[in-house]
């Protein structure tokens, strides 16, 4: 059996982040200590502008904090090159943006290979992982489709399924719904919450309470600090 | 392998979705790449290309010295021929007239007197019959001649049995000994060649009048070739005091040595404008670029949140402006085939050397292939090195909106080098007409085009976007000005009563681009002024 410290894969401690535009300071996060385990499903909410999307942007390697430390699957990541952070993100991350964010000109196909093209996976293994990403999500049907043709719910699955392809440490999930009407909404957090069963990591951001509770653990934040988190039947921690 | 497969593919289909962008882009490089295409076959032709003859290094001029080269006597000629220890044969000519008489037809018609073996020599072929032999060289014997290819198609009607058939030349019965092949010989001002043939009493040492040329031994080099020819000359010298007295040898190289060196440098000039043509045409296809991946800002960004290195980055947005060059470079291919054919007839009769096959060969379309993949990367380097400037996580959040002052730096920084290569490459060819119109005080007139665009706004900002295009203009006036200081300089020996700054050409030159500037920036911004902000505003 796994020791609980083997078993953390993201740890801060102490992180802060601070804009600065035009000489003025902008103290978006303060002094975060978060620690979320393997196989956790967590949702940070909050109202908007508390920092969540900065938190999770730090937690995908997207931005840097301006203190503090912060350990991804035990190795410190604040000084890492550019180039180890780019290898990072497309081995051990998986994104899922609130507006899709596919490649308009490429194919659904295409897209979901996009990760494992940059890591320099082989053309067999890429068609069966693809192939393998894209039935879980329910679109192997729609491989020649382009983004375009395909509606809202389905744009998200695709980016679901890139963002498994390359069997990531952790899914960052960023207002997964946010562009979604409640019926695909919904089916987007059910296809979230089977991978979680399945053993996926999720980290999640929402600002909608629904959404948040599919979740086993969620952390709160206002004006940049974590104020509640609750863990599974909303018992406060 | 299969990445750079799937660059290609991604790119050919994003030129194909964007018809507009790529034909621009396209045509843009096309008629740059087609433009040093053409320039260079002429190029390559005249100045780069080997000989088309067998061993062309060991052929060469050998010419009298008298503080500069001169033609040669008969009688040094002669004395050359016998003493000298490096040469394996060597040939006299000299140009002549000859009137062709077919049927009562008289034509007159350039030709070359010259001794034996001058095309063996030369290893030119003859496509019937021979090169004359020794024994034509001597007086009462001469009556035979040799015809260009296209002499023998054009008057003789391609006569297959030509060989033997009496020719009435400058009155005279001539016998036809033989036809040269087709190709550069049918290049030559002569169309007809009759063997020289000295009496005795013609063979003197004071009237210098033949040209010589010989092949030198194998191994032998020209540094040799001058020693052992100035010793010859130098003994020469000391039996012909009265005529001979003072007069060296030279040997030199046969390639280029009926070239002027204006014409050399005239080549290279041409050049130089055309590949600130081409460097101006990437210039303008690097702003098209920048333009679109800012569009593409968004998809750039998030190919590096999933893992896409810069270099992976880089090698797309190269690989996107390699493959519009390589179209426009295979339309410039085409294009310069085109302007060759039309240079090749305005260029004026024996202005480059007679060897000079101007034509799309092997080494020009190297060149070609060199100048499309440069113009590729060149276009490529600025939108991409623009997506090292972008910030990941403000991008992916913001929706691949436009923005930041690097990337607007880097534009100016274009327009600014466009203006400087306009104005160095327009201020070079005012240059030219100026001199021109001096040399034949016929008013020309010359008018060109630039056309650069900028944004728009109010009639306020109208003002802003004037100030702000004749700030880019005249930083490229500056930059221009010093350009044309260096073309004006290498241009020197071919002007004309113009000096190598002459402020009319180059002030009308930067009106002209001044005034296109001023255009440019204030009919967008007035188009602009019209737009109603709230509608701009509800379409984004």
């Amino acid at each position: 059996m796994m020791s609980p410290n083997n078993n953390v894969l993201i740890k801060m401690e102490g992180v802060k982040k601070v804009f600065l535009t035009d000489e003025v300071e902008t103290h978006a996060l303060e002094e975060i200590h978060l620690e979320i385990h393997k196989g956790q499903y967590v949702s940070i909410s909050g109202p908007s502008g508390c920092g969540k999307s900065t938190l999770l942007s730090i937690l995908g390697l997207l931005d840097s904090p301006s203190e503090g430390n912060y350990l991804l699957n035990g190795q410190p990541v604040a000084n890492l090159t550019s180039s180890e952070r780019t290898r990072i993100r497309n081995r051990e991350i998986g994104f899922i943006f609130q507006a899709f964010n596919l490649i308009g000109d490429l194919t659904v196909y295409e897209n979901v290979e996009l990760p494992l093209t940059y890591r320099g996976t082989s053309s067999a293994e890429r068609k069966q992982k693809v192939e393998h990403a894209l039935q879980r999500v329910g679109m192997a049907h729609r491989v020649r489709h382009y983004p375009s043709q395909l509606s809202g719910g389905q744009q998200q699955r695709v980016a679901v399924a890139r963002a498994l392809v390359g069997d990531p440490l952790i899914l960052m999930a960023d207002e997964p719904t946010g562009n979604l009407d409640s019926k695909n909404g919904e089916a987007v957090m059910d296809l979230l919450r089977d991978l979680h069963r399945n053993g996926a990591t999720i980290c999640m951001v929402t600002h909608d309470e629904r959404y948040s509770h599919f979740a086993e653990r969620t952390i709160r934040l206002f004006d940049g600090r974590i104020v509640e988190e609750t863990k599974e039947a909303g018992v406060a921690i | 392998m299969s990445k750079l497969w799937q660059n290609v593919r991604f790119s050919l289909r994003m030129l194909g979705k964007n018809p507009g962008f790529t034909a621009v882009a396209v045509l843009t490089l096309a008629l740059g790449i087609g433009a040093n295409t053409a320039i260079f076959s002429v190029v390559y032709g005249a100045l780069l290309a080997p000989l088309p003859m067998p061993h062309p290094e060991q052929l060469v001029m050998v010419w009298s010295d008298d503080a500069g080269r001169n033609v040669v006597s008969p009688g040094d000629f002669s004395d050359w021929k016998q003493q000298n220890s490096v040469f394996q044969k060597m040939v006299a000519w000299d140009e002549a007239t000859f009137s062709l008489s077919i049927d009562g037809h008289p034509q007159t018609l350039q030709a070359r007197v010259m001794s034996p073996g001058f095309f063996d020599m030369q290893g030119i072929p003859l496509s019937k019959g021979r090169d004359f032999v020794d024994e034509e060289g001597d007086p009462g014997k001469e009556h035979v001649v040799i015809l260009t290819n296209r002499l023998w198609r054009e008057r003789f009607g391609s006569d297959v049995a030509i060989l033997g058939r009496k020719v009435r030349l400058n009155a005279e019965t001539y016998v036809v000994v033989g036809v040269l092949a087709a190709g550069m010989p049918d290049r030559y001002e002569a169309q007809l060649f009759v063997p020289m043939a000295l009496r005795p009493d013609q063979i003197t040492h004071e009237r210098h009048w033949m040209t010589v040329m010989g092949r030198l031994k194998p191994g032998v080099t020209l540094q040799q070739a001058n020693a052992d020819m100035n010793n010859v000359a130098r003994r020469v010298a000391e039996t012909y005091p009265v005529s001979n007295k003072g007069w060296g040898v030279k040997v030199e190289p046969l390639k280029n040595d009926f070239t002027s060196r204006d014409t050399i440098k005239d080549l290279w000039l041409l050049m130089g404008a055309v590949g600130f043509v081409l460097l101006s045409a990437c210039v303008n296809v690097a702003n098209l670029l920048l333009v679109r991946g800012t569009v593409r800002k968004k998809e750039a960004v998030l190919r590096v949140s999933l893992g896409a290195t810069r270099g992976q980055l880089f090698a797309q947005f190269i690989s996107e402006s390699l493959a519009l060059a390589l179209i426009g470079g295979a339309l410039g291919v085409a294009l310069a085939g085109m302007l060759l054919r039309v240079i090749v007839v305005l260029l004026p009769e024996f202005s480059i050397p007679t060897e000079a096959d101007i034509r799309l060969n092997v080494p020009v379309l190297l060149f070609s292939m060199a100048a499309t993949i440069m113009a590729g990367v060149l276009c490529g380097c600025a939108p991409a090195w623009q997506t090292s400037q972008w910030n990941l996580n403000d991008t992916l959040k913001e929706g691949g909106r436009s923005g930041g002052a690097s990337r607007h730096g880097l534009r100016r920084g274009l327009v600014i080098a466009e203006f400087a290569l306009a104005l160095t490459l327009l201020a070079g060819a005012g240059l030219l007409i100026h001199s021109f119109w001096k040399l034949t005080r016929v008013d020309l007139g010359f008018r060109q085009e630039h056309v650069l665009t900028v944004g728009a706004g109010s009639r306020q900002v109208l003002l802003l976007v004037l100030k702000e295009g004749m700030l880019l203009a005249l930083s490229g006036l500056v930059l221009g000005l010093g350009g044309t200081y260096f073309v004006g300089h290498a241009m020197r020996s071919v002007l004309y009563q113009v000096s190598a700054i002459d402020f009319a050409s180059v002030g009308a030159v930067a009106v002209v681009l001044l005034v296109a500037a001023i255009l440019a920036c204030y009919l967008p911004a007035r188009r602009a002024t019209r737009i109603d902000p709230m509608a701009a505003l509800r379409c984004e």
